[in-house]
């Protein structure tokens, strides 16, 4: 089994975020051959997989809100974490409005939410990368431009 | 003493805790306002509108998430009663926290050197009464940690957590206790 499935959460149809989903479906494509499947979350959650989720690599991307996921992604991900037992690469792209060092203050919850608790309903091994951008309230168009090509470059790797 | 307490469930122990709070906290002479969040209808997903207001001089649109900012904002204790799902904030009160603790309420942007200004100082304590799933603690960090950033290190934290196969009555009395002696 191959292929991957990036689910997005953002409420606005233009947004850094939709950047981010862009881009990593553009790696994802260049890695696998094909198009991702895509899940997009608006303004409210969306119904989580019927069964499993058949897919290796499974990419979320969201801004990173009160230290954690935002909470239409987090019905999403309760709701559908039965369905991922056969997810080997759990992918997370996540803006960060504040600084590193507040999220650490903060306890960086929305990492530790996928993985120790995310991640543990996945297959046995199964890896956990963290791509995120830090401090974007105050970033210049340089770096988030720089961000949005390494994410790109990160999925591009099968 | 003005004291906030959010109901994000309406399943029976969150329900049963948020009673013992209004309860015990008017009895010893309190002013107690209880947010019932799915009472009240509360929508926690953030809409289209509410995130193109965030970063605007009136950030709050949902007239519900405005009245709850008001009550916050004058509150001097802040209680949450919450269902952990997935060791984290359930949905519904991570919804408010996104779409009540807007800039203006929670914390000040300075937009010259991007740094956060604490929005809520009158609050003085922080109660949260989980009933966890026994999977982490992350909803005790967002409350305690991330949210206290926004109110102060001086105010006082009080975490309660329900394990699972817990003694229900043993919490029911702590959390009764505490509130009576805010």
């Amino acid at each position: 089994m191959s292929g991957a499935i990036v689910v997005h959460c953002h409420p606005l149809a233009e947004s850094f975020s939709g950047a981010m989903r862009d881009r990593a479906i553009a790696g994802l494509t260049t890695a696998h051959g094909h198009r991702p499947q895509v899940v997009e979350i608006g303004e409210s959650p969306v119904a989580p997989p019927a069964e499993r989720l058949a897919v290796e690599t499974l990419v979320l991307v969201y801004p990173t809100w009160w230290s954690g996921q935002p909470a239409a992604l987090s019905r999403w991900l309760y709701e559908s974490v039965p369905t991922f037992g056969e997810v080997r690469r759990v992918i997370a792209i996540s803006s960060h409005g504040s600084p590193k060092r507040t999220n650490l203050l903060e306890g960086e919850n929305g990492k530790r939410v996928l993985r120790d608790v995310v991640l543990r309903r996945c297959a046995a091994g199964a890896q956990f990368e963290w791509i995120a951008f830090y401090n974007i309230d105050a970033a210049p168009l340089s770096k988030r431009v720089a961000f949005l090509d390494r994410v790109e470059r990160r999925l591009s790797r099968p | 003493v003005k004291v906030v307490v959010v109901q994000s469930s309406d399943d029976e122990t969150v329900a049963r805790l948020a009673s013992i709070c209004v309860a015990a906290a008017s009895a010893a002479g309190h002013d107690v306002r209880l947010l019932d969040l799915v009472g009240d209808g509360f929508v926690p997903w953030m809409s289209a509108a509410d995130r193109a207001a965030y970063h605007e001089a009136e950030p709050l649109v949902d007239p519900l998430a405005t009245r709850y900012a008001a009550e916050t904002k004058a509150a001097e204790v802040l209680v949450f009663i919450d269902r952990a799902q997935l060791s984290s904030l359930s949905p519904m009160l991570k919804g408010w926290l996104e779409k009540v603790l807007v800039p203006g309420v929670a914390f000040v942007l300075d937009e010259r050197t991007h740094r956060v200004k604490r929005g809520l100082t009158d609050v003085r304590r922080l109660v949260g009464v989980n009933v966890g799933d026994g999977l982490g603690s992350n909803s005790k960090r967002t409350i305690l940690r991330a949210l206290r950033l926004c109110t102060g290190l001086r105010t006082r934290p009080s975490w309660y957590e329900l394990r699972p196969n817990g003694d229900v009555a043993e919490l029911f009395g702590r959390v009764e206790k505490r509130m009576r002696s805010l």
